[in-house]
């Protein structure tokens, strides 16, 4: 497996003068656990370039102590990371002093083993699943922009967040889009929506094994994205995505590679990236390369459940 | 267009990983490392040509010193990482051999692969090909930033000649020499290219005059005029070929080449 992430200030916040507030990890874990995380702070919060960090930074150092949990291959473990990871934020706060409107951001993160991938959304963003012959997107959008941020939970704001959507029973949209055209030429696509409260548990997607010669193929990679992807001038999300993976390779920093060159691109016909853009990403060997991880995987989503 | 023609075995200096071999055209090769093992983002490209003609005798070692001091104080750049270096030495004596005047020391390779220390020691004999050097310098450099900006590297790079005389023995022909030069700023090979050109005094007279109509003829950016080849200016040149390469990674991303390599030494 190979990891890799990148993350870019968008137009809007260079202009002002203010901080990227999108931040990305990716990494390798003892046992060759890959993982990746994406977090997009809040335009509106306070010092939310700081808090995405912390989001990221408490979610690897969460990923990194709950794969210690004996049987770690459990819904109860999975779950673990992002109580963990709500913990060590609220504690990242009270050492640093920070408010908590500094600590909004989402949390996007994925983990991969042996034949195991597996996504939490908390918030808003984009996993895209891909396989050598389709690729999944999936989106996940709340209501007037107003996502769900993982400090919410420690600092009590749980109640606050269900009352601002309360006239809308199911603000979280959850979009999955194939790139294969289905009936009527249209791409195979769902939408579904859930109530506030699932959204808030953090919604999953996870790829499960099929025999390597069927459809969809493969599974290439699993990438990660802030909701930067979907707003980029001049560009529909479905090409911005199927042109930042069309990695040339998977050695050392892929992502920022073909991010670089993405950028350098679009900014030649209009302004590049409006909103902050991060992305990380875990590759998969192909089969023959001797390190190689086989993962073949139909997609589905549950909620709040591995 | 330019493709590896094959994987060869490591070659002599430093611990290699895989070399990839590569043709220029018109007889000339070179190698580099396999781009699909390269792991930064962004790559700058360092290619040093030293004259090894019969006329720098006296000197051989006290230019290959500088050869060695301006490799390792490439370390010493804020983006050392990033640099693929590749050392070439030029002289008649190699026609022979190649069907040009080059005798590759090494190809692109990162600085933690090369071992400068058992950089060969120079031998002065047979007469200067400098436009095969210019030319495999800068075809070379060109082909390889092709390959690396077709894989998303972001690619500049900076070329040093190093010579005491004029051409009078090349295959390659100043159109040649012309063409790459005019090819590796052109942009879209890679982001800037800087060509230097640098006179060592070694006792001949006119060489001064001779080697700037030669930069001028050909295009290439810059010509410096060292002076004597003595220890001490030699080590001037050791630190103005480091820094410049410095400035030149450094300048990597912002569009143009360096505006700061010293137009003395």
């Amino acid at each position: 497996m190979h990891v890799d992430h990148n993350f870019h200030i968008g137009e809007q916040h260079l202009q002002n003068g203010m901080p990227c507030q999108d931040y990305a990890l990716s990494g390798m874990l003892e046992g060759n656990i890959a993982y990746a995380i994406v977090s997009d702070g809040c335009s509106s919060g306070g010092k939310t370039d700081i808090g995405a960090r912390l989001t990221a930074l408490a979610t690897e150092q969460a990923i990194r102590e709950c794969i210690r949990i004996p049987h770690f291959r459990s819904n109860e473990a999975y779950m673990a990371v992002n109580d963990r990871r709500n913990m060590l934020l609220e504690q990242f706060r009270m050492t640093l002093g920070l408010e908590p409107e500094d600590m909004l951001a989402t949390c996007l993160w994925a983990i991969a083993w042996g034949n195991t991938v597996l996504t939490n959304v908390t918030g808003d963003g984009t996993v895209v699943v891909c396989h050598e012959l389709e690729t999944l997107t999936h989106s996940f959008q709340w209501s007037d922009n107003v996502p769900y941020y993982p400090a919410y939970k420690s600092t009590g704001e749980d109640e606050a967040f269900r009352a601002r959507h309360a006239n809308t029973p199911e603000p979280l949209t959850y979009i999955v889009q194939s790139n294969i055209p289905g009936m009527g030429d249209a791409l195979d696509g769902s939408m579904s929506t859930y109530p506030a409260d699932v959204g808030m548990k953090g919604l999953w997607v996870v790829p499960t094994n099929t025999a390597p010669d069927q459809f969809p193929g493969r599974l290439r990679s699993i990438a990660l994205f802030s909701d930067g992807i979907g707003q980029i001038d001049g560009i529909p999300e479905e090409s911005a995505v199927q042109e930042l993976l069309a990695f040339k390779s998977t050695t050392g920093r892929f992502v920022t590679r073909r991010m670089n060159r993405f950028l350098k691109n679009v900014k030649q016909h209009g302004s590049g990236p409006i909103d902050d853009i991060a992305c990380a990403v875990i590759a998969f060997d192909p089969p023959d390369q001797p390190e190689g991880e086989h993962h073949d995987a139909h997609n589905q989503t549950n909620e709040g459940d591995a | 267009m330019v493709a590896p023609t094959e994987t060869q075995e490591e070659i002599p200096m430093g611990n290699s990983k895989e070399i990839q071999e590569f043709a220029i055209g018109s007889g000339f090769n070179f190698t580099g490392a396999d781009i699909d093992e390269l792991g930064a983002s962004e790559y700058t490209l360092v290619t040093i040509a030293l004259d090894e003609s019969g006329s720098i005798s006296r000197f051989e070692t006290q230019i290959r010193d500088m050869l060695i001091t301006a490799v390792k104080a490439c370390a010493n750049s804020p983006r050392s990482d990033n640099l693929l270096i590749r050392v070439i030495r030029f002289g008649s004596q190699y026609v022979r051999q190649n069907g040009n005047g080059i005798d590759e020391i090494h190809g692109f390779k990162t600085l933690a692969e090369i071992d400068s220390n058992n950089y060969p020691q120079l031998a002065g004999g047979g007469l200067t090909p400098l436009c095969d050097a210019v030319y495999s310098g800068v075809g070379a450099m060109n082909a390889y930033a092709k390959q690396l900006q077709d894989m998303d590297f972001d690619v500049n790079g900076i070329t040093f000649v190093v010579t005491d005389g004029g051409e009078n023995a090349s295959t390659a022909t100043m159109q040649m020499v012309k063409d790459a030069l005019a090819e590796s700023v052109t942009g879209e090979v890679m982001e800037s290219h800087v060509s230097v050109l640098i006179g060592i005094d070694t006792g001949y007279a006119g060489v001064k005059d001779k080697l700037d109509r030669f930069k001028n003829e050909a295009g290439m950016t810059q010509f410096i005029w060292a002076g004597e080849a003595t220890k001490g200016k030699l080590a001037k040149l050791a630190a103005f070929v480091s820094q410049s390469v410095s400035s030149t990674s450094v300048a990597l991303g912002t569009g143009g080449p360096s505006q700061n390599i010293s137009a003395t030494i």
